[in-house]
């Protein structure tokens, strides 16, 4: 089923932008390609955050070898990510619980957000995108 | 309104494209603009000139290309999602020293700083398919 998001955007110059990443990055090329739009806004100036949500968050597992599954290796992209201003990154409480997630041993720095704080999250963007 | 139009979705295995065009008819019905239009994904698909969908099926690729052209709409699709899917242009096939070219005429390969700026410059950002 297609997801339909219709947001308003205010400010003619900067978005904030929320990036939604629900694909591990080894099915399919969703979060690679998540990951160029990514980069691009950041290079267009624009303020990127980014919600690694569901199998997304397992993005963060460091250690992987897409390449072994002819994947792209994303985890560069993923250190990347500062040096294009990009700092902004997040998963949910939910998967912190569900994947085993050690928030302190992910391959980068993350916040790990309630329910509450998600529907913060969503609520401060201009544009979300779903990936 | 200004509307920006993101589509991710492959034709026919997903919805996306044609919840898009009928999106994007509502829209310009009731007066409105569309800024642009971006094929991103797998939606890249619906720029291909070789599709020939059976002709007791609706044709989105037709479809698409009638609206684009009545309604002078900026029809983008992103360049590197094309290649790797092996849609490319005339340009791009010589670039990359293959032999044919697949990407239908109306069709126009481009960066995606292309979307980046349809959503800077549109009221409202909408996606399809993701």
């Amino acid at each position: 089923m297609p997801i339909v998001q219709l947001v308003l955007v205010d400010d003619v110059t900067s978005k904030r932008i929320l990036i939604c990443i629900t694909s591990d990055g080894l099915a399919n090329s969703a979060a690679q390609e998540a990951f160029d739009l990514a980069l691009a806004g950041a290079s267009f100036e624009q303020d990127i955050s980014i919600l690694f949500d569901g199998a997304g968050s397992r993005l963060l597992l460091p250690g992987q070898n897409a390449k072994f599954l002819g994947r792209k290796e994303l985890q560069k992209a993923l250190k990347a990510f500062p040096l294009y201003g990009i700092s902004k990154l997040y998963i949910t409480q939910k998967d912190e619980r569900r994947f085993d997630l050690d928030i302190n041993s992910l391959s980068q720095e993350c916040s790990a957000l309630n329910d509450e704080e998600l529907s913060a999250l969503y609520a401060g963007h201009d544009i979300v995108m779903r990936f | 309104m200004k509307f920006a139009v993101l589509i991710q979705g492959a034709p026919y295995s997903t919805q996306a494209a044609y919840s898009a065009l009928n999106f994007c008819k509502a829209v310009l019905s009731e007066g409105h603009e569309i800024y642009r239009v971006f094929l991103y994904q797998d939606a890249v698909h619906l720029s291909t000139s070789l599709a020939t969908p059976p002709q007791d099926e609706f044709n989105i690729y037709a479809a698409w290309t009638d609206l684009a052209r009545e309604h002078n709409i900026d029809m983008v699709t992103c360049i590197a999602a094309a290649a790797r899917r092996g849609l490319i242009d005339e340009r791009e096939a010589k670039r990359h020293n293959k032999t044919h070219f697949n990407l239908a005429a109306d069709a126009e390969l481009s960066g995606l700083g292309q979307w980046i700026d349809a959503m800077i410059h549109a009221d409202r950002s909408i996606s399809f398919g993701g």
